[in-house]
């Protein structure tokens, strides 16, 4: 075996971030060589740059042997570099055939689509992909969508395939047969990179697997050696969290919970399932942290809580009355807040200065003392409250909110959402991207509110963060609750086999504990 | 009336009166197919029509005249595209603002030729084909730009949808983000499209002077500029459809025109609103697949990334 | 795209540049004056180049419609149709509509009121005059609903849907004027009988200014107080400004977008109302001359602010009708002014973008 692909000390710094420090990575010729990690341990980053879009700030690339200048993707599309993105670059209303030729250098002043057409054919069913070359793209699933990526980049000559999280659009069922395609185009001579963070599907599918986390590489095994186990130490690494950071406060028993879930399903973008029949509760004065790989379920979970997203079966109980087909005014009113994913393009109005945006969460308010009149100077001397209250530091206050930091801009959504008291707040990743401290005065707010008798779902990648401030952890995975547990009981490991496997058996424990 | 030839007649007329129509609308929905539409067509027109009967007064030659009033309509929109794809102006007030300056620029420098007469295009009928009873006179006892113009519809379908630049420029329309990936200039492309689009608007305006009218007088297009902006949506962004919408328009003018001289008392104005509300029909009742005809970045302002 | 963002001008950009700490205000007020003037220069060109001589047409346009009380009067009665044009353009294009259908809405709000006068002429003025208001109002109100209606419920384009009813508008009105409302006195022309004495808006002393600059400014003022300090206001901007944050903050967008329709509709309605009532004393073809597009215009170079769409409506107004002067004094066309109108808004509209791209 020889080594197809060397990638020697790749470094990458976004300002004071290090995205990638140091990586040194082999990947052997027909290999299918996995990248697994949390999200931001810096893989994507590792493969925008070995594709050309991004420059590395130090390090080298050798494929086959030749040392590589990427500076472009076309470099890199001449090397033999292909790249399947999460987003496809595929025109919806133009046919197959159109869209490939597109992508093709070399077609004549009259496109000769009878050609292109055979060319399709001929790799769609070596591969079973059972792309119908004529047909428009729009009318296609995510699946065959992803085909026709793979198919440009084979008839574009191609040797090595990167694929970005490639199952995150994909059915279960079709997953599968994403595997059988990479085994297939491996003995067709193709190596290919698959870039995951489900330790089932790295498992089912690579030869190699590489461990990246905090922008470094943790280590490499091959598949024979690696285990669920192993991979999960890996990931999370041997941290124990700390779960005693914050007081916390006891809750009676016999409270009636805030928030009451019942067999809630509900659907994606896509029109896929969500939610499958999850249940849970929180109750007044509780932060429940969830935990789960992203695209799991989180996002939409608020949604329908919210009003935002409809709801296809079950029940949503607030303070014991049920919200499920209310409009989202009148969730609003009674009682829901939401400082979103994100926080610029869901919460607030980019051209318009930061005391108008602090007056959004008034948009639906009953509080119309003034009919309809907006009250300019309660809402300034509110926002001067504000920024003192969370150390806010900007110029002015009428200054357009799109001239600001994404930090600021979450911190000022963050500040007007909690702002007024709420029986449930919905918190999304409600610290990330700021800085130690900024990140300790949003904990501490969230803390103040639980105190204040609310009860907040706190969505979060960060499991240090959940350990420190969660009074109870539930773990979503495909749209379900797989388990919940107190922090104080529970170790890092345990959530993570629930994130990424949705289940914790005992063998899985015994090989835990046996490691 | 003979009841053949009043339909004879009537189509006859369709044919003639859609021809102005027909070449704006071919090259708007080339221009709308890179994303930028262009209401100033209606100045283009003029521009065409004014100084398509100028060179024709100067020179003596039809011909000459009908090329400078194609550039001339070409020249005029190419500020639009100047507006829109290089300050990434609104293309609405973009295209009115071409529009107001194609009205002022006309009636500048037309005044001096407004009573004159020219020959211009005459009629030539086709040999043999024309002497065939009823589809002769239809169809081939027309002037030179009316054939044209109806060559030009299978020609411009066959450069989008089977050519490179057809491919391109499509591409262009539908996602400025994916044509450029693919090693494509948009900007480039789209200025193309609309200094096509706008020369089309012009020979358009030159048939008008130089072969249907014969004479020349300021604001003589009357909303057909708007009028061929309102086709291209009934065609769906497609050239035979829209070659469809225009005939119908003509049609609708035509039948006016013959009811009037028979005396029938169906209001005229009926018939001139059919194709409006045909058009709004389609987009109620074909909502969905007219959305998707639509190109992409139709109307989308050109920003720094793409 | 490199072609097209390279600077095509390079001194101008290094002028950009150093400008570039000037407060914003300022500079946006330089920027249009630079353009003014920009425009005043080219077309002393374009009136060189064809041999004309540009400060006599500069004086025409002046002495026309500046110099003395009655041409300051014209500037007058043609800002009430632009005006209350850029209004039903403005409002709804807070909530991030674009409403090119001013034309139609005339057109249809000048045929409720129309009706109304010829129906009900026998009533006193007092009583007469508000219900010509409310019908233009409504009938605008009407034709512009459709639209927000259908942008509403189906997600139809309303720029599509507007342009496509003001054919229809205008068609409607010729149809009216050939037919059922056509003047039996008025042998073969096309127009409705003349209105009654108490359907004519009062005018301001022995000007042609109507009751109707009343109704523009009015209306200007109550859309700048609704805008700035109502939560109506409120809403609408957080609306066109973010849709997807106002959906998630409880606003009903849909509401929104058919009131602001309506209620843009009723504007140009009541220009529509303005002209027939005071300008024409009865219904006829071709009464818009255009409003509609230049009320698009002005409310679009104002970026929708309420003081900016009175001072292009001025400044357009002026150019209006010194135009008509030039046919007079100097011999020129009077669209010719048409020219420098285009001129004013295409590098004004060059700015905007420019200063976009830079933000």
């Amino acid at each position: 075996m020889t080594d197809f692909l060397v990638l020697d000390g790749i470094t990458k710094r976004f300002g004071n971030l290090v995205a990638n420090d140091q990586i040194s990575l082999r990947i052997q010729k027909q290999h299918v060589h996995a990248l697994l990690g949390e999200n931001g341990a810096g893989k994507s980053t590792l493969m925008k740059i070995l594709y050309g879009v991004y420059k590395p700030d130090a390090g080298t690339i050798t494929l086959d042997g030749k040392l590589l200048n990427i500076h472009s993707p076309q470099a890199s599309r001449a090397a033999g570099i292909g790249m399947v993105f999460q987003s496809f670059m595929l025109i919806p209303a133009f046919t197959v055939i159109e869209n490939i030729a597109l992508s093709l250098r070399d077609v004549g002043i009259v496109v000769d689509e009878k050609k292109i057409e055979h060319d399709i054919r001929e790799i769609s069913d070596k591969y079973r992909f059972g792309i119908e070359p004529r047909a428009k793209v729009w009318q296609l699933p995510l699946g065959a969508q992803q085909k026709i990526e793979i198919i440009k980049l084979v008839m574009a000559g191609a040797r090595l395939l990167i694929f970005d999280e490639p199952t995150s659009v994909l059915a279960p069922h079709e997953v599968e047969g994403l595997f059988d395609i990479f085994n297939r185009l491996r003995l067709d001579g193709y190596t290919i990179i698959f870039i995951s963070h489900k330790l089932n599907e790295v498992l089912a599918c690579s030869d190699e697997i590489t461990v990246l986390r905090g922008g470094r590489v943790v280590g490499s095994v091959v598949r024979a050696d690696a285990t669920e186990s192993l991979l999960v130490s890996m990931i999370v690494g041997d941290k124990t969290a700390d779960s005693s950071t914050y007081a916390r406060k006891s809750i009676p028993a016999n409270v009636e919970p805030v928030l009451q879930v019942r067999d809630l399903c509900a659907k994606d973008d896509r029109n896929r399932p969500a939610l499958e029949n999850i249940s849970l509760h929180i109750l007044p004065g509780e932060i429940l942290g969830v935990a789960g790989v992203s695209g799991n379920g989180q996002k939409e979970l608020g949604e329908v809580i919210q009003g935002v997203r409809p709801a296809l079966s079950g029940s949503i109980k607030l303070a014991g009355q049920e919200i499920i087909h209310t409009s989202i005014a009148q969730i609003r009113r009674t009682g829901v807040t939401c400082v979103p994913e994100d926080p610029l393009r869901q919460g607030a109005v980019p051209v318009m200065s930061v005391e108008e945006n602090l007056a959004l969460s008034d948009a639906s308010s009953t509080q119309q003392r003034d009919w309809q009149r907006m009250n300019w100077s309660a809402a300034r001397s509110r926002a001067s409250w504000f920024t003192e209250k969370f150390g806010l530091k900007m110029p002015r206050l009428n200054v357009a909110i799109e001239a600001l930091s994404g930090g600021n801009v979450q911190r000022i959504v963050f500040a007007r959402e909690l702002s007024a008291p709420a029986k449930l707040l919905l918190a999304y990743y409600p610290t990330r991207g700021l800085d130690i401290h900024a990140a300790e005065i949003v904990r501490l707010a969230l803390l103040d509110y639980r105190d204040q008798g609310a009860a907040i779902l706190l969505i979060s990648e960060d499991l240090d963060e959940l350990f420190a401030i969660s009074d109870r952890i539930m773990v979503m995975y495909h749209g379900q609750n797989v388990g919940e547990r107190l922090p104080a009981e529970a170790d890092v490991q345990q959530i993570g086999y629930l994130m990424t496997d949705g289940k914790y058996t005992p063998e899985q424990e015994v090989e835990h504990v046996a490691s | 009336m003979d009841p053949i030839m009043f339909i004879q007649f009537v189509l006859t007329g369709a044919f003639r009166s859609a021809t102005p129509v027909l070449f704006t609308t071919l090259g708007q929905t080339v221009n709308e197919k890179t994303g930028v539409a262009n209401l100033g067509a209606e100045g283009c027109m003029l521009m065409g029509a004014c100084v398509g009967f100028i060179v024709t007064v100067q020179t003596g030659s039809g011909w000459l005249g009908a090329i400078a009033g194609a550039l001339a309509g070409g020249v005029l929109s190419l500020l639009h595209g100047y507006l829109v794809i290089n300050c990434g102006a609104n293309q609405l007030a973009s295209g009115l603002t071409l529009m107001f300056l194609g009205l002022g620029l006309t009636a500048l420098i037309g005044r001096p030729y407004v009573s004159q007469q020219i020959t211009g295009f005459d009629v030539v009928p086709i040999p043999i084909l024309s002497d065939i009873p009823f589809i002769g006179p239809i169809l081939f006892r027309h002037d030179v730009l009316t054939y044209l113009a109806y060559l030009l519809v299978p020609a411009i379908w066959f450069f989008l949808y089977r050519t490179r630049w057809g491919l391109s420029l499509r591409a262009v329309g539908e996602s400025r983000i994916a044509a450029f990936s693919t090693g494509r200039n948009p900007a480039l492309i789209a200025y193309a499209a609309v200094f096509f689009g706008g020369m089309m608007a012009g020979l358009g305006g030159a048939q008008l002077s130089l072969a249907y009218t014969h004479f020349w007088v300021e604001g003589m297009t009357q909303g057909a500029g708007f009028i061929a902006v309102a086709l291209v949506i009934f065609g769906m962004w497609h050239p035979v459809r829209a070659a469809a919408g225009a005939l119908l328009y003509g049609g609708a003018v035509s039948l006016q025109l013959q009811l009037q001289t028979l005396g029938v008392g169906i209001s005229p104005f009926f018939l001139q609103m059919l194709p409006y509300v045909l058009t709004l029909a389609i987009l109620l009742v074909w909502a969905r697949a007219s959305n998707r005809a639509m190109p992409a970045e139709l109307g989308r302002v050109f920003t720094r990334q793409t | 795209m490199e072609t097209a963002n390279s600077p095509s001008f390079p001194m101008l950009a290094t002028w950009q540049a150093r400008t570039a700490n000037i407060p914003q205000p300022v500079r946006r007020l330089l920027g249009f004056a630079g353009a003014f003037a920009l425009a005043l220069i080219l077309f002393s060109v374009v009136l060189l180049a064809l041999g004309k001589d540009p400060i006599a047409a500069y004086e025409q346009i002046y002495l026309g419609a500046l110099a003395d009380d009655y041409g300051r009067s014209e500037v007058i009665v043609k800002m009430i149709p632009f005006i209350l044009c850029a209004l039903a353009v403005a409002i709804p294009a807070q909530v991030g509509l674009v409403n090119v259908g001013g034309e139609g809405q005339i057109y249809i709000g000048a045929l409720f009121a129309s009706v109304v006068a010829l129906a009900f002429g026998d009533l006193p003025a007092p009583i007469l005059i508000p219900l010509l208001v409310v019908a233009g109002m409504i009938g605008g109100g009407l034709w512009a609903g459709i639209v927000g209606i259908l942008k509403a419920y189906i997600s139809l384009n309303e720029t599509i849907c507007s342009l496509l009813l003001s054919y229809i508008a205008n068609l409607i009105v010729e149809y009216v004027i050939h037919g059922p409302l056509k003047d039996p006195g008025g042998s073969n022309w096309a127009y409705s009988a003349r209105f009654s004495d108490n359907a004519i808006l009062p005018m301001f002393g022995d000007t042609r200014i109507s009751l109707g600059i009343i109704f523009a400014l009015v209306a200007v003022g109550v859309y700048f107080w609704v805008l700035n300090y109502t939560r109506w206001g409120y809403k609408m901007r957080v609306i066109g400004g973010n849709a997807e944050a106002a959906r998630r903050s409880g606003i009903q967008i849909k509401q929104y977008i058919i009131m602001t329709m309506i209620i843009g509709g009723a504007m140009a309605g009541l220009a529509g109302m303005v002209e027939v009532t005071a300008i024409q004393e009865r219904l006829r073809g071709g009464i818009s001359n255009g409003y509609g597009y230049i009320g698009f215009l002005v409310a679009w170079i104002a970026l929708q602010r309420p003081v900016g769409i009175l001072l292009i409506a001025a400044i357009l107004g002026i150019i209006s009708v010194g135009g008509d002067w030039l046919q007079i004094g100097v011999n020129l066309p009077a669209s010719t002014v048409n020219i420098l109108m285009a001129f004013i808004l295409f590098f004004i509209l060059r700015n905007q973008g420019m200063q976009k791209k830079e933000a």
